[in-house]
Formats: structure tokens, C-alpha cells, sequence
């Protein structure tokens, strides 16, 4: 038996039919009666007829799921909020320049991390902590000559808690050079903190006005300051119990002395004021050994990262200005 | 509809009478296309296509102008077909004395493996399919119907429209295995 599937169904009945008699037109013409009663409805433009609202219902609804999925997809890539997952042992990564004295190196670390310090050979790195290193370094570059040869990455014994903060001594940061800007926001909040930082003041307001008012970039003669000294930040129990959570990323300059001059609001993800505000305080008591140009320390610019995640430490890095 | 027919049909409102010869000029192919394939006769599908027009024209205030004219004039020339070859609330069956009553010259037993014996038995086949699937049928493949018209005209999706024809094909093709050896 002969079979037909559906596309020669369809192949047959789409076969042409033969032409129409020659005078089928006329006569269809000539039946067209002397008055024909047209309705309204024909003779006007269709209103509210955008092709969009011409089409069914559920393609509708798909046109406008997919616009929506797309808009979210893209704000939240915007706001950084997809990224790599971290694992818990990612508390801290801090990325740092050589140093000649090699002061960069050897985070406090206890025994229960000892492989999350990067100072030890490749193998022993933990692949998580460099996951977290490179997705942090693509997304602030940085200049070949400036880039660290080493990055430290601080256990989660060993960084404060949010209740206890503590210090940590790590390693410094290169950090490309960038002329400072202003903001009302940045000003407001180091007046809300103000006291906790009064000698950044101090030293940018004794500084000669010629060599106060100089930011260089880092590279070429320009040597990349070295982070001395990393306060973790609080974790603002208001804050915590709202789950509030994500990076507070912050633009500073380093003045001459090492100190971290007016740090600046530039994205605060975690929505919380109450996180900003406590970033801002913990960058204030950062010290760095200066950058310098042929040996006398100038100012430059960084961008700070203070990362808040619940139920663990409050890591924080350094990162170069874009 | 488009902005141009319903030019058209502004110039008809206000008695130009070129106007509706255009709209004849446009479609009458494709309505004596559907004709023949409904009937299968030349005579018949001129005489059907003449009716349709006429009925178009009496009733053209009951066109609504969501499809186009020629959508229209499918339906009505289907339905003018439908009502000749059967009696009132009559389902079309798939049955020689169903055969007998179309236009469709008698074959000879030694046409039935023939392609004008597929070609008619499709026809038959077709106008035994359920309503639904039937018009989808005539509609879509002989009348040139593109399924989204064909569907905003029904008032269904297009998903709906595909899923009958598939249905109607896969009956159709049934249908003609039981007469091809």
C-alpha cells in the first residue's frame, strides 16, 4: 500500500488549479450590482491597530515575557549582580604589587587555611580564590607594568568578623593614576564619619599646593603604592538583619603620606547607607607605603572594594582606578 | 485589511464603481481557484464563483474588514459550495453516496489507481474532514489563507490553526491509502 505522509498531503493539495474561462471577469464584473451599501467600518483607517496589537494574544505575551526577561537580565548585569559564585572560603582576596623587600607577602594565616595563601606555589592555590582573582581583574585591568606578581588572600580565621574587626596587614596595590573627581554624595558622607580620619586633612591640607594638587597615574616612573595596613570594615547589624549584602566600591587617593584621602562613594551595592558609611570608615584607616616618583611619594587614585557577605567576614581589595 | 482595500472600499462607498471592479480584478483567481478544487468542474466553479460574488455584494454590510476581502469571499464561496452539495445539518460523510452526489464524473473501476481518481478522492476527503479541519484545509491550501490571518479570522491561535491542519493532513493522508495500492 501506497503511503502519504502529511507533505504529500500537502503537495497534492496545493497542486495549481487551471486557469479561470477568459470571461469569467467580465461576467463577475457585470454581476456587480449599480449600488452597493459599503459599512463604515471599511471606509476608515483602523484604529488602534498597531501591529503589535494585531497579533494573538499568546504571541503577545511571549513578545512581552521576552522584553522582560531581557530587561532584567541586562539591569542585573549592570549592577554587577550576576557574577561567579563564590565559595565560603573565598573571604578575602587582596591583589598586590612586588615589592622589593617582598613586604607584600605573608598574610597572618593560621593553620586552618594554609592553602588559601597564594603565596605558596601554584599548586597549592585554591582554584576558587583564583576564579574570584580573575573575574576581579577583568574587571578592572591592569597596566602590564603595574600588575601584581603575587596576590594574597586572606583566610576567613584570619580577616575580622564584622563584630570584631581587626587588622591585617597585607600587601599593596598598583593602582593607575587618575585625575580625582568631586562629589556632593562623597563629601557628605566624610562628613557624617568626620573624626574618624582627621589626618587626611591634616596631610592634604599641610602638602605644598604645587604637589598636593598632583595625582599621577601609576606606571612607568611612577612606583604603585603598597597596601601596609587593611581594616575590615563592620558589618552593620542593621544591615545584616536586612540581608543586605554585595560590594561597596569606593575612589580614593592615596596622598603622599600613605593615607586614604577622601574616599568616594562610587557604587554601593548592597543598598545599604549603613554599609557605605562603615566602608568608608574601615578605607580611612587603610595605610599604604606612598606611591612614588624617582623617589619622592606623590598621590594617586584607587578604587577600594569592601564586599559584604553574611556569615562570614567582610573582605576587602584593591583594585586600580580604571 | 489593508489601508488600499479599504481605499478601495472608500471610493465604492461613494459610488465608484471602478472601485469595485477592482476588487474583483484582485481576487477573482484565487476565488475560481477555490471553486474548482471544491467542485472539480469548470462550469460549476464559474457558476459558484459568480454566486459568491453576488452574495458578497448583497452582504458586504456584514463585513467587518478584520481579513482581507478575499478571506471573506473564501468563506462565503466554502459555504455556498457546502450548501449545493448537501441538505441542511447534513454531516459531509466519507461514503459513496456521499461520492455520488458531488460533480465529480463517475471513474470507471480502472480509474481508481489513477491520478484524477487521487486527485478527486483527496477532494472528497477533504470535505469529510470535521468542520474545523475542513475550513483550516480550504482555506489554507486552496485558498492561499496564511495562517495567521487564517487564525485572527477564526479568532484562535496560530498554534491551533497548525495543529488542525496537521490533524487534517494526517487524516487526508489516511483517507487516500485506503484507495492507492
Amino acid at each position: 500500500m501506497k503511503r502519504f505522509d502529511e507533505n504529500d498531503v500537502a503537495k497534492r493539495l496545493g497542486e495549481p488549479a487551471p486557469p479561470p474561462p477568459p470571461d469569467l471577469a467580465a461576467r463577475l464584473k457585470a454581476g456587480i450590482p449599480e449600488r452597493v451599501e459599503v459599512p463604515p467600518a471599511l471606509t476608515r483607517p483602523a484604529a488602534g491597530t498597531l501591529p503589535f496589537l494585531r497579533r494573538p494574544l499568546g504571541r503577545r505575551l511571549v513578545a512581552l515575557a521576552a522584553v522582560l526577561v531581557v530587561g532584567i537580565v541586562a539591569n542585573l548585569v549592570a549592577r554587577r549582580v550576576i557574577r561567579p559564585p563564590a565559595s565560603p572560603l573565598e573571604v578575602a582576596l587582596i591583589e598586590s604589587a612586588p615589592t622589593p623587600e617582598g613586604k607584600a607577602a605573608a598574610p597572618v594565616a593560621d593553620a586552618t587555611a594554609p592553602s588559601l595563601q597564594e603565596t605558596a606555589p601554584p599548586a597549592q592555590a585554591p582554584a576558587a580564590a583564583d576564579r574570584l582573582g580573575k573575574s576581579r581583574r577583568e574587571a578592572a585591568p591592569m597596566p602590564a607594568a603595574t600588575r601584581p606578581a603575587a596576590r594574597q588572600v586572606v583566610a576567613d580565621a584570619v580577616v575580622a568578623t564584622a563584630e570584631a574587626p581587626a587588622e591585617v596587614v597585607v600587601g599593596g596595590v598598583a593602582a593607575p593614576m587618575v585625575a580625582r573627581t568631586e562629589s556632593p554624595e562623597s563629601d557628605r558622607l566624610e562628613a557624617r564619619a568626620a573624626g574618624g580620619a582627621p589626618a587626611e586633612r591634616v596631610a592634604t591640607a599641610q602638602a605644598p599646593p604645587d604637589e598636593a594638587a598632583e595625582i599621577y597615574r601609576v606606571g612607568g616612573p611612577v612606583v604603585a603604592p603598597e597596601l601596609e595596613r587593611l581594616v575590615e570594615s563592620e558589618y552593620p547589624e542593621v544591615a545584616r538583619r536586612a540581608g543586605a549584602r554585595g560590594e561597596v566600591v569606593i575612589e580614593a587617593v592615596i596622598d603622599r603620606a600613605g593615607m586614604v584621602v577622601k574616599p568616594r562613594i562610587v557604587r554601593n551595592m548592597t543598598g545599604s547607607p549603613e554599609c557605605a558609611e562603615a566602608a568608608l570608615d574601615a578605607v580611612r584607616k587603610w595605610r599604604y607605603r606612598p606611591a612614588s616618583l624617582e623617589g619622592r611619594p606623590v598621590a594617586v587614585t584607587m578604587t577600594l572594594t569592601v564586599v559584604f557577605e553574611p556569615g562570614r567576614a567582610a573582605p576587602a581589595t584593591a583594585t586600580p582606578t580604571p | 485589511m489593508d489601508g488600499d482595500e479599504r481605499a478601495l472600499f472608500a471610493a465604492l462607498a461613494r459610488g465608484d464603481r471602478a472601485a469595485a471592479e477592482e476588487l474583483v480584478e484582485r481576487t477573482y483567481r484565487q476565488v475560481w481557484a477555490l471553486c474548482f478544487r471544491l467542485c472539480g468542474d469548470r462550469d460549476q466553479a464559474a457558476d459558484l464563483a459568480q454566486e459568491t460574488y453576488r452574495k458578497a455584494w448583497a452582504g458586504l454590510s456584514g463585513f467587518a474588514g478584520r481579513s482581507r476581502f478575499s478571506t471573506w469571499l473564501y468563506r462565503i464561496a466554502t459555504n455556498t459550495f457546502l450548501n449545493r452539495v448537501r441538505g441542511p445539518l447534513r454531516v459531509v460523510p466519507l461514503d459513496e453516496e456521499f461520492a455520488a452526489t458531488l460533480p465529480d464524473p463517475a471513474p470507471g473501476t480502472e480509474q481508481l489507481a489513477g491520478e484524477a481518481e487521487i486527485g478527486g478522492r483527496l477532494r472528497r476527503a477533504v470535505l469529510a474532514l470535521k468542520p474545523p479541519q475542513r475550513d483550516a484545509v480550504i482555506a489554507h491550501y486552496w485558498g492561499d489563507v496564511p495562517v495567521a490571518e487564517l487564525a485572527a479570522a477564526e479568532g484562535v491561535s496560530e498554534v491551533a490553526v497548525r495543529k488542525r491542519l496537521r490533524r487534517a493532513l494526517a487524516a487526508l493522508g489516511r483517507a487516500l491509502e485506503e484507495v492507492v495500492p
